[in-house]
């Protein structure tokens, strides 16, 4: 159990405002966020380069804010791996523990289960310059990890790897945190590749944290218009808002008016609707329950698992359908039902820029 | 494993241990200069282990501990000055180009000379001082220069410079490769494809991105100029005795006749005893260079070692 | 720009091409008269004198005494100057810029200076006491020309090993840390390792800028041949005594000793170092 309290740090351009995040026991836990919010930071903070202006790190209830990087048994895997150079593959997965001062055979086994459950084993003689992507990354994580560390901390450990192996090698860091029971907090700035791995994210921006959570709480119910635009929500647009029994009324430019069951201020306010959430639908086949408005289909453009639908209802929506071969191009340019149920429109209040 | 109280206290004694010889560093230093405090004190003078060498005693001595009233000394400091600044300009003005093509061109032997060149920096100065004057007593110049009707070796003009030079270029040409190496070649690439010529590419966009490492250079090249001692003494000598008539007219309408370089003078005042002169003329010689060196780290300029 | 006929080209091309080759002609130039003065030197001095002075046993004897003051120097200076080095590259120093000037005080201020200033440096206390304790009289001496040696390079060691630390990305140390690993022992097994050619060129240049050091010494040590004429300061010694031959001959020696030296280093540390 890992637990940030309060942390704030200043680093030149760089700061921290008060973080507060907890992980459990085996979890995968994803820390998202666009270039330079600080997350790197942050993991530097836990790992103990940085020390905090204020705040503390507890680990299964022990303070280690004041502790040194060597005394914290906090694995890290930094985003460009880092291998020693003047080491083979094996002597690198073998350092941490030969700085504990473990007995030979029980270093030799270790690194050797290891690099079996890597499969890295052919690799043992190779020096890093001589690894590719992958197997530098293997070789990092299994560095980490062979010290049975309480947590690991990987900074950006997909980035500098090719679109196609990326996830390939998500997949094999979900089987490894897996296979190892152990607690994993991941940092990345790819929404899709936070996606693929977690079991909760917590998204940061400018020093703070915007919403920590599983993954279908922060799709479903985004905190705040950050979160919302960060997790993809194609169609936000202003609109002003009025409050009625059971939710608002919505009043998005001269003629559109949308029902959500989100309970909001009255007054100019800005919506969000993801756009998996927006069903279109023939203009024969109405679904019961209304919330439909009528559309015309501007574009369609197929994609490997969804039909991007680009519809205008007034305003210019984005729809995405998954329906398999429903809505084909012999739609563009027909009239359509466009239903958006009240559960997919999300308020949020206006930011003044 | 909650805080292994060992790694601690290595870390501990290590990161004291590196402080601790940084500290010896700056307190010797400082020492190094302030111990000879008492120099400056008429009335006790360090008794000086001289070298017999020159015995013209014609130096009054009544200005023991008050240097600074000495107009042969403010004289001494107008000549170190200038010509420290003409070899740092010529060596700006041949060095920077040179600087530039060892960066950038591919010149055939180019690791050869790399060598050469930065080997002068640990020439002692003394070789330097005297295969000058070899060069210019014994060699093809000997008789250019009785052609050209002037003379190179003992004198203040072109004499002083040309021994400073030596040593000056090559440090100066150090920092300023550095300097140009700093800047990304991908710029200049870019300036030309935009229709700039090699002249301009440099003249806009490289010079003013090498800027603090150039200037830092520049000024390394002055303080090693300021710094030299033995190729000076042996390729020009001493000018304080020299009557007069010797001096040209525009070395003494510029103040500079009847002095000698600065450290050649500190020296020679301590071989005769006044010892509290020269070491006046040694503190004055202290504050210039420090006053260059803390610009040379103001001004930054990453990258380079003299 | 859009007059493309050959003549405007070539003139174009003419014009462009000035820049590169002055900057050549400076390389050339320096070149030129760097090796004019070996060669004017080496002509005067004639192949058939020059042997002659190499056979002296007195020449080898001097050679013998630059080559092992110098490399206990270093050795010295090393000591002191890898820590310093450490501290400079990774360590925050309160008023950096001041510190910087003053550790670099000693190695720019003319080493003349510097002689004159080891006076008041080793007669009074501590330092006095401190030679005393051990034993050492400072004076005619190799242990004099050694210490001025010491005294002249150790700043210069410590920027050197600064310049050679600054080399190693920190994120390995951080690593190396994160794995439990002490700072002596990741300053051990990772900071020096990854250093080591650095170091090791960083040697031979300190070892190359104590050899060449002598006006120090001549305010310092004063001239006992045998005991204290290392190479440069036998050039100056034997220059006033009108000995031409004798100073030629060491000169082209320390040229020699210079290159060979700088040529070594550059094999050892590589292209990425700094000089």
């Amino acid at each position: 159990m890992i637990q940030i309290e309060n942390l704030s740090i200043d680093l030149g351009e760089l700061r921290l405002r008060d973080i507060s995040l907890s992980i459990r026991d085996g979890e995968y836990m994803v820390l998202l966020g666009p270039t330079g919010v600080g997350k790197t930071v942050l993991v530097e903070c836990v790992v103990g380069i940085h020390r905090p202006r204020a705040g503390r790190i507890l680990v299964d209830g022990e303070d280690i804010t004041r502790l040194y990087p060597e005394e914290r048994n906090i694995g890290y895997v930094p985003q460009d791996y880092a291998l020693f150079p003047n080491m083979n593959v094996a002597r690198n997965l073998a350092y941490g523990l030969k700085a504990r001062k473990l007995p030979a055979p029980e270093v030799q086994d270790r690194v050797e289960r290891m690099m079996g459950l890597l499969g890295i084993a052919h690799l043992r003689h190779r020096l890093p310059l001589n690894l590719s992507g992958g197997e530098k990354q293997r070789v990092a994580l299994g560095r980490a990890l062979v010290t049975e560390p309480r947590v690991l901390l990987l900074d950006e450990p997909l980035s500098a790897l090719d679109e196609n192996l990326r996830c390939e090698l998500a997949a094999e860091l979900r089987r490894i945190q897996r296979a190892v029971g152990g607690t994993f907090l991941h940092v990345c700035h790819d929404f899709d590749e936070a996606t693929d791995v977690a079991d909760r994210i917590a998204i940061m921006n400018e020093g703070r944290l915007a919403q920590v959570g599983a993954m279908e709480d922060v799709l479903q119910r985004p905190a705040s218009l950050f979160v919302a635009r960060f997790t993809r929500t194609r169609n936000l647009l202003d609109a002003t808002a009025e409050r009625t029994g059971s939710g608002s009324r919505l009043r998005i430019g001269e003629a559109l008016v949308l029902a959500s069951d989100a309970d909001s201020l009255d007054g100019p306010v800005t919506i969000g609707i993801r756009p998996e959430d927006i069903e279109i639908v023939p203009e024969a086949e109405a679904p019961a329950g209304g919330h439909c408005v009528k559309g015309t289909v501007v574009d369609i453009r197929p994609r490997p698992t969804y039909t991007e639908v680009e519809v205008d209802v007034g305003v210019a929506l984005v729809a995405h359908d998954r329906r398999n071969g429903k809505v084909t191009e012999s739609l563009i340019g027909k009239t359509v039902l466009v239903h958006i149920p009240p559960r997919a429109v999300k308020v949020f209040p206006r930011e003044t820029q | 494993m909650s805080g292994r109280p060992s790694a601690r206290l290595q870390a501990r004694l290590f990161v004291a241990g590196a402080y601790a010889a940084c500290v010896l560093l700056v307190l010797g230093s400082c020492w190094l200069f302030l111990s000879n405090a008492g120099q400056l004190v008429p009335g006790r003078p360090v008794p000086s282990e001289a070298m017999e060498q020159w015995r013209t005693d014609t130096r009054p001595k009544a200005f023991a501990g008050a240097f600074w009233r000495d107009a042969s000394f403010w004289r001494s400091v107008n000549l170190s000055i200038a010509t420290s600044t003409i070899t740092a300009l010529v060596a700006a003005l041949v060095g920077i180009p040179a600087a530039y093509a060892l960066s950038r061109y591919r010149i055939p032997g180019r690791k050869l000379i790399d060598v050469l060149f930065s080997s002068i920096i640990v020439l002692p100065a003394s070789a330097v001082g005297l295969a000058l004057i070899v060069m210019f007593q014994h060699g093809p110049l000997y008789r250019l220069q009785q052609a050209l009707g002037f003379k190179v070796p003992h004198t203040i003009f072109p004499g002083i410079v040309v021994a400073q030079l030596v040593l000056a270029l090559a440090m100066g040409l150090s920092a300023w490769r550095a300097a140009f190496d700093a800047v990304p070649r991908r710029f200049e690439h870019v300036a030309r494809s935009l229709g700039s010529s090699r002249w301009r590419a440099f003249w806009t966009v490289t010079l003013p991105a090498a800027k603090t490492g150039l200037i830092a250079g520049f000024i390394l090249a002055w303080v090693r100029a300021m710094a030299e001692f033995g190729s000076v003494l042996i390729f020009c000598g001493t000018f304080r005795e020299l009557p007069l008539s010797r001096f040209p007219p525009l070395n003494q309408a510029l103040q500079m006749h009847q002095a000698d370089f600065l450290s050649v003078a500190m020296w020679v005042e301590i071989e005769f005893g006044n010892v509290e002169y020269g070491f006046g003329i040694a503190f004055a010689l202290v504050l210039i260079s420090a006053a260059s060196v803390y610009a040379i780290h103001c001004i930054g300029g990453k990258g380079y070692v003299w | 720009m859009t007059d493309g006929s050959p003549q405007t080209v070539r003139r174009r091309r003419f014009r462009g091409a000035m820049w590169p080759a002055a900057c050549i002609a400076a390389v050339v130039a320096i070149l030129a008269a760097y090796l004019v003065l070996i060669a004017s030197n080496a002509i005067y001095l004639g192949w058939g004198d020059g042997l002659y002075f190499l056979k002296q046993p007195r020449m080898w004897q001097r050679l013998w005494l630059t080559v092992w003051t110098s490399a206990l120097a270093t050795c010295f200076s090393m000591v002191i100057g890898i820590p310093a080095g450490y501290a400079l590259s990774r360590l925050r120093l309160p008023a950096p810029r001041l510190m910087s000037t003053l550790i670099d005080l000693p190695v720019m201020v003319p080493p003349a200076a510097v002689g004159a200033f080891l006076f008041g440096f080793v007669r009074t206390q501590p330092v006095r006491g401190l030679l005393n304790l051990l034993g050492l009289r400072l004076g005619h001496n190799a242990a004099g020309v050694v210490f001025v040696q010491f005294v002249v390079t150790v700043a210069f060691c410590a920027r050197l090993m600064k310049a050679a630390f600054d080399t190693v990305n920190p994120r390995f140390e951080q690593v190396s840390r994160s794995l439990g690993a002490s700072l002596p022992r990741t300053f051990l097994r990772v900071t020096l390792p990854l250093a080591k050619r650095g170091i090791l060129a960083s040697l031979i240049v300190v070892w190359a800028r104590a050899a060449a050091e002598w006006e120090a010494l001549m305010l310092f040590v004063g001239g006992t041949t045998g005991q204290t004429d290392v190479l440069p300061f036998a050039i100056y010694l034997d220059w006033n005594g009108g000995m031409m031959g004798w100073c030629v001959s060491m000169s082209l020696i320390c040229i020699l000793m210079a290159v060979v030296a700088m040529g070594a280093m550059r094999l050892i540390g590589g292209r990425s170092y700094v000089w």
